[in-house]
């Protein structure tokens, strides 16, 4: 009991750590602390028409415990106002110089929570050689954690009731690597191990900020899980090139035709 | 009379005869011995020896040394050798001689005894067995080809050069590419010649090698040495790579053979010193002369070049001339019988023999020994072929144990369709286009044309083909339609509540495996050739029977043909899930459909005009045939009736039919006749004659030709049949007068893809010009050779009646019929067909494969006869690829059990950290490479820009010192390094559908990993033999049944036999090298119950534990788990001690992933960190895995002693107690 409890304060501190970061991360005011070496880049992905009803998945595995919740379809989470959430973000530019402050406050593990049936957060990014992958099983039924990267060890962790477990990738990864439960098939997540902290997740709003990016031109990466990368014409293959100067680097709203977001 | 010194001749003439005698005999002597020493051996063997050899002996020493990196100077033969090699002078010290091969056990027929051969080929062919794979002389003796290089420079010239840009020479040719250039070039000595390659330097990176010879530098020529260091250290464009024209190996008679790993080389299957060469090639071994050696040109051209270079002319005087280089494979026929034994395996992944194997398939599909047999025996039982019978019409015939001296029964089946029960089938209008032409119906037919082919007839011929054909094609309709008998019927399914629907039947087409044999042109990506293309099928049915027929054929084929090799797909009714089946007011009503009905209403859609789901149109409309003319089926009637009865009788019994008291005597075709005479009766007289006459019989089932014998000449020693026998008649007449030789417009048949294409595209003619080839053949037929004949005759096989059917009656024509062959395809055929000689060499010499390569060998006939390898994966892919290990990336070490650990051989993982002269290293693997949804490959790029993916292991790997194994990371490779591939054997299905079953599996729900849906499919069996209990496989071969409920297909039955259950038992434990024996289970011993030990309660808590351990996905006997996405339901695990080997279940409970690299199952005992399930049963997680496979070996034991046993009370608590 003592030890659950632990746990459970573990997972509850290491979350805020991590929101207290990224809250951290897109405050003006570090922003505005910033020396002149480094940059944010900030944006907001836009769902430019009316979003389909996000559906319900089939939810027919331990339906005592999971068929309470109201389950559905995250593979396309657009806000009130249109904002497109749940789009990596990062950086494509190999071999950048990071600013120590981001090696700092960077928190020791990212936290993958089965919890109501559905992985919490859905997406996640991790830099793999500072940090380790912690997987927990709030849930009060068993459930399992199976990732492949490329070229990576591949990973099928066990889960039973209030365990956890640690898993450390091996390399960056270019692509979200899907996360799936054997156990639950409507269960899923993307996490994407990158070899710098220079990844944001859009929120809820579709905004993201990459926080303290070296100065220069650098190559970012947008990516969905539905489409993969966003191809735009402005942004083929899903990437673009802001030149970074010191301060925010706006790109403004971006809106995105809903014909690029039909799964193909 | 005194003696006196006064001669009868004049003196001083004598002695001036007597000097110019001597003097003309002296020259003669000199003459003869300069001509001797002129010998074109002679020339060959000395240039060999003197400009060679010394590259060959250089190479070794370093090689030896240890060095590998070059010959700068080569030895010269010292000054005593060259003397020994002057004329005269030879005779002495002997450097140059013949050599020969003397093989006693490799005889030659020589008609009138069969004497030892003797083998002289090596005195010209000296480099011959020289410069194996890995050699430094590997290049040297290669073949010689002319190749492109690209030499990278510097951005900027050395210091060096800059302050003198005069080039220098060696010393800086070195330093800056680590290039040398040899002292002297091999056969040209002032050829700039590279002697040096330096590692990791430009000249390595560039692939140059020791030998090669520079020809060009950017397309200017390159006359010498001091010009090429001009070239390349003065006149160079600094950061730019150099364009290099480069001439690799070296001509005939020096270059080496091909494939030294397969011929000639010490540690291959065929050393030089047991086999020599005339074994394989023909020809005369015993000559030393270009000419006498009959050496056979390869294309038209050659003989010119031969003439002008070795003074060559056709010895027509030798038997046995060289087989062209086309056909060098057919010999292999002669120790190979079983042919399969030549497929690619691990030892020799490069195919040995394709063209060959791929003849011998094409003669398998197109069913050629169903008129001409090919027997591997001689009359006295000894195997000297590939044997290729068919097998006894009679079932009970093709079971029994054949006595010792008789021939085993053959085991080829008829390639055709049963014609038994054809009337239910097909109308007379469609049978008889089929017969008078079948590319009408289906372009792609692989059944020969039998009518309508006129090319070589004229006058009186071509009419009489005209009239009588007609008559035939309606004849044989007629006796088919009557012979037909009706197979008694299917019940039909019971509880089928849906009406037949095409777009239903288009997706079951698609996934119930269809496709693994037929095509269809609504799915161009399925290339299955077991069966034939089924696009516009529908429309040869008759409305309503046909349609009715179609159903329950498809439902179990094995009903109405017994022998089919169609198999019983399980089609059983299944629930409707589409249109409306989720609906509120559906719910709680089952709605059935019928698979097969779905199927039928998709092949028949469009039959009527409209286009089906698919949107092939049917439209399509039987040709008419003329009307029947009554005197010309009278008089062909009678042409038949006059072979078996006097001709005055023949008349009478034609027009008034058999008497009836001649019924007993009257042979089976005429039977018909007996009791009178009627057009019908004619017609079906005339049509059995026909077929008999046709053969039709030889790739059909038909009712009264149960026991005919093969209508063609046998071939099984075909390749040695007397010119002389063949019957070339008048076929160079037809062959100039035919217009410019046109072949027939023919399209091309539906064969192997995978196979026969692939490999005829790598069999080395497929680039050839097919105008070059054509001269060749018709220059052979015209020669009367025995390839020529052979080609025609798969070309055009009645051409040889040219001029000829008008004397003879209609009935004694040529009967062949013609093919759709593409050219390749005719020529592997003929490869095979050359080879066919059923001449055995001694004993020792034909290919006796060892218990566990027989088993695998007579496993691959019965997989290659039920096209096993269209679903399922038999080998993973094999790609090789080369890396920098400075770059290399590897994974993280990760925790396993010792057992799981690879064993791989400390040597083998030394020899893997090895690196070439660029710095590379080179790996080998086994496995495939990831795909992402759509089925194509996962690709991505290094942070180089360079596109790189990602190979899943299916066979432990050694790379860069390392052990990979299976189940873990996937290996990132640059695509650019890739520098081999072979392709899986099999699984074609199982790849095609795999986009389609994701989709469907996401469709129903399933949001899980794209690996999954592999398991949804039909699995690889490259681990078969390791995995099952071969007394379950043997079962479930013969009666197989549903494994996993989430497969999208399961496997059907097919009419398998029980000796054919065996052999594939026993292959698929071969191939695993499982322990011998293949044929028993593993022992197990029964376990003790009672002893505490095995903690068989606990154990059985974690197995039907539902909230995490097996039953939460598995069925265990008639449990089920919760949930109804058939997408996660695992086998039963009830059957796990029946159908898996012990030692497999270890594995699998361990690391699942290691067994089968895409599986869902989670690692539910971990190697390392603490072990789960403590409250179920607390213990380490080797104890845990122990005790559940211990169980899943003894469930159903431990069920009933559990059943029959109380169990122990608990222990009280100790309050209680006290």
């Amino acid at each position: 009991m003592f030890a659950k409890f632990n746990r459970r304060q573990f997972v509850v501190r290491t979350t805020a750590t991590a929101f207290g970061l990224a809250a951290g991360l897109r405050s003006p005011a570090v922003a505005r602390a910033a020396d002149a070496q480094w940059g944010d880049l900030v944006g907001r992905l836009i769902y430019d028409g009316t979003a389909p009803p996000r559906q319900k998945l089939k939810v027919d595995k331990d339906v005592e415990c999971c068929g309470k919740f109201d389950i559905r379809d995250e593979s396309l989470m657009v806000g009130t106002d249109g904002g497109l959430g749940n789009v990596f973000v990062y950086l494509r530019t190999a071999k950048v110089d990071v600013c120590p402050e981001l090696a700092e406050m960077a928190p020791k593990h990212i936290t993958l929570d089965n919890r109501d049936c559905i992985f919490q957060p859905h997406c996640m990014a991790i830099w793999y050689d500072r940090q380790e992958f912690y997987v927990v099983n709030s849930d009060p039924v068993a459930q399992n954690v199976a990732f492949s990267p490329l070229g990576d060890t591949p990973a099928n962790i066990v889960l039973p009731v209030g365990r956890d477990a640690t898993h450390q990738f091996g390399r960056k990864q270019n692509l979200p690597v899907p996360i799936a439960c054997n156990y639950h098939p409507w269960e899923s997540g993307y996490i994407l191990p990158r070899d710098n902290p220079y990844v944001d997740i859009s929120n809820a709003d579709g905004a993201f900020r990459i926080a303290k990016l070296p100065l220069g031109p650098l190559e970012f990466q947008a990516w969905q899980e539905r489409v993969g990368y966003l191809d735009m014409p402005q942004w083929p293959k899903g990437r673009f090139t802001v030149t970074i100067k010191a301060g925010t680097n706006d790109l403004g709203i971006i809106k995105l035709n809903p014909l690029l977001l039909v799964k193909k | 009379m005194p003696a006196t010194d006064q001669s009868y001749y004049h003196l001083k003439r004598l002695h001036r005869f007597m000097a110019g005698a001597s003097l003309a005999l002296l020259s003669v002597t000199v003459w003869m011995v300069a001509a001797d020493h002129r010998r074109p051996w002679r020339q060959y063997q000395g240039t060999f020896r003197q400009q060679v050899e010394p590259w060959l002996t250089a190479a070794q020493r370093a090689q030896d040394a240890g060095a590998g990196e070059g010959i700068l100077a080569p030895q010269q033969p010292g000054f005593g050798k060259r003397l020994l090699g002057l004329p005269l002078l030879d005779a002495f010290g002997r450097p140059l001689a013949i050599e020969q091969l003397w093989l006693p056990e490799l005889t030659i027929d020589y008609h009138f005894a069969r004497v030892p051969r003797c083998d002289r080929c090596v005195t010209c062919h000296q480099g011959i067995d020289r410069g194996a794979p890995g050699n430094l002389a590997e290049a040297v003796l290669s073949q010689e080809t002319v190749l492109t290089l690209e030499l990278p420079t510097p951005p900027q010239p050395p210091a060096e050069l800059q302050q003198d840009p005069s080039p220098a020479g060696p010393r800086q040719l070195e330093s800056l590419y680590g290039l040398g250039l040899a002292e002297v070039g091999i056969l040209d000595r002032a050829a700039p010649t590279v002697g040096l390659v330096l590692p990791k330097k430009p000249a390595a990176e560039a692939r140059l090698a020791v030998g090669d010879v520079v020809l060009k530098v950017n397309d200017a020529p390159v006359p010498g040495r001091e010009d090429l260091y001009r070239r390349l250290l003065g006149q160079v464009e600094w950061g730019k790579p150099l364009k290099l024209e480069m001439r690799r190996g070296l001509p005939q008679p020096y270059r080496s053979h091909p494939r030294l790993d397969l011929f000639l080389g010490p540690r291959s299957p065929h050393p030089l010193a047991e086999f020599g060469c005339t074994i394989c090639h023909d020809g005369q071994g015993s000559a030393t002369d270009f000419s006498w050696a009959s050496h056979s040109p390869n294309d038209p051209a050659q003989p010119a070049r031969w003439q002008k270079q070795y003074g060559w002319s056709s010895n027509p005087h030798w038997d046995l001339p060289m087989l062209a280089r086309r056909f060098s494979q057919s010999r292999c026929l002669k120790c190979h019988h079983e042919v399969s034994d030549l497929e690619p395996s691990r030892r020799f992944p490069d195919p040995p023999a394709e063209k060959l194997l791929a003849g011998y398939q094409l003669v398998g599909q197109l069913g050629c020994f169903g008129c001409h047999e090919i027997t591997g025996f001689d009359a006295a039982g000894r195997s000297v072929g590939p044997d290729m019978r068919l097998e006894p019409d009679d079932a009970a015939a093709a079971g029994r144990t054949p006595a010792a001296a008789e021939l085993p029964p053959g085991a080829m089946r008829k390639v055709g369709p049963s014609l038994r029960d054809i009337a239910d089938r097909v109308d007379a209008a469609f049978l008889a286009d089929w017969i008078g032409d079948p590319t009408h119906f289906l372009p792609t037919a692989r059944m020969p044309r039998l009518y309508g082919t006129y090319e070589h007839l004229d006058g009186q011929s071509l009419l009489d083909a005209r009239r009588f054909e007609a008559v035939e094609i309606r004849a044989v309709v007629a006796y088919l339609l009557a012979a037909s008998r009706s197979v008694g019927p299917l019940p039909p399914p019971g509880g089928v509540t849906e009406l037949p629907s095409p777009a239903r039947g288009k997706r079951l087409f698609e996934i119930r495996g269809c496709l693994a044999c037929h095509q269809h042109d609504d799915f161009p990506a399925g290339q299955g050739t077991q069966g034939p293309d089924l696009s516009r099928v529908g429309a040869k049915y008759t409305p309503q029977s046909g349609a009715d027929w179609l159903v329950r054929w498809i439902r179990n084929p094995m009903h109405y043909a017994p022998r089919t090799r169609m198999p019983n797909a399980f089609l059983d009714p299944i629930p409707a899930t589409e249109e409306g089946a989720d609906t509120e007011a559906e719910k709680g009503k089952q709605r059935l459909t019928d698979p097969a009905a779905d199927i039928a209403a998709y092949l028949l859609a469009g039959a009527a005009g409209q286009a089906g789901q698919g949107g092939a149109s049917l439209v399509w409309q039987p040709r008419q045939l003329p009307p029947l003319v009554e005197s010309d089926l009278d008089e062909l009637a009678l042409l038949h009736l006059r072979k078996t009865f006097p001709p005055e009788l023949a008349p009478q019994y034609l027009q008034q039919g058999i008497p009836e008291s001649l019924a007993e005597q009257v042979p089976g075709d005429a039977a018909v006749l007996v009791g009178g005479s009627s057009r019908e009766k004619k017609l079906r007289y005339v049509g059995r004659r026909t077929i008999g006459k046709r053969g039709c019989y030889g790739c059909h089932d038909i009712s009264g030709f149960e026991n005919a014998q093969p209508i063609g000449p046998a071939l099984s020693d075909w390749g040695r049949k007397q010119q002389p026998l063949l019957a070339f008649e008048q076929i160079n007449q037809f062959v100039q007068q035919s217009a410019a030789d046109q072949p027939p417009p023919v399209s091309t048949a539906r064969l192997p893809a995978a196979g026969t294409s692939t490999r005829l595209a790598a069999a080395g003619t497929a680039a050839q010009d097919t105008a070059t080839d054509r001269s060749f053949f018709l220059e052979a037929l015209l020669a009367n050779r025995r390839e020529g004949f052979l080609w025609q005759k798969l070309r055009s096989p009645r051409s040889f009646d040219y001029k000829v059917a008008q004397q003879k009656g209609y009935n004694e024509w040529l009967t062949m019929g013609r093919f759709q062959l593409t050219d390749q395809q005719r020529e592997a055929i003929m490869t095979f067909v050359l080879g066919l000689v059923a001449e055995t060499p001694a004993e020792k010499f034909v290919y006796r494969p060892g218990p566990q390569r027989k088993a695998v060998l007579a496993g691959r006939k019965v997989l290659d006869k039920y096209a096993c390898a269209e679903c399922h994966t038999l080998q993973m892919e094999q790609w090789a690829f080369e890396f920098d290990p400075a770059k290399f990336l590897a994974p993280r070490p990760t925790a396993d059990y010792e057992f799981l650990k690879p064993q791989i051989p400390p040597e083998q993982l030394a020899a893997s950290r090895r690196t070439d002269l660029r710095g590379l290293a080179s790996a080998e693997l086994e496995g495939m490479p990831r795909l992402e949804a759509a089925g194509k490959i996962v690709a991505d790029e290094d942070d180089e820009g360079r596109p790189v993916c990602f190979f899943t292991l299916w066979e432990p790997a050694a790379i860069d010192g390392r052990v990979w194994s299976v189940g873990g990371a996937d290996v990132t490779i640059a695509l650019a390094q890739i520098t081999r591939k072979h392709p899986p054997l099999g699984g074609t299905l199982a790849r095609l559908l795999y986009p389609v079953a994701l989709k469907q599996g996401r469709g129903a729900g399933f949001n899980g990993a794209e690996a999954e849906a592999w398991g949804w499919l039909p699995p690889p069996l490259v681990h078969e033999g390791a995995a099952v209990q071969p007394a379950w496989l043997y079962d479930y071969l013969l009666r197989p049944y549903l494994i996993r409920p989430a497969a999208v297909l399961r496997m059907p039955q097919f009419s398998i036999s029980a000796a054919e259950a065996g052999k594939l038992v026993d292959y698929f434990a071969a191939v695993s090298g499982v322990a011998f024996p293949y044929t028993s289970g593993t022992p197990r011993q029964a376990d003790d119950f009672h002893d505490p030990r095995r903690r068989l309660d606990e154990a059985a808590s974690l197995l039907l534990d539902r909230t995490m351990y097996c039953a939460k996905c598995h069925l265990i006997g008639d449990d089920t788990p919760g949930g109804e996405l058939r997408t996660i339901l695992a086998p039963n695990l009830g059957q796990a001690e029946r159908r898996l080997r012990p030692e497999y279940i270890g594995r699998w409970l361990a690391n699942p992933r290691s067994v089968l690299p895409y599986t869902p199952m989670p690692v539910n005992f971990p190697p390392a960190g603490p072990p789960l399930g403590q409250d179920l049963f607390p213990g380490s997680s080797q104890q845990q895995l122990d005790a559940v496979a211990n169980l899943l070996l003894n469930y159903h034991e431990y069920r009933l002693w559990r059943a029959t046993t109380p169990r122990p009370a608990p222990p009280h608590p100790p309050a209680q107690r006290e």
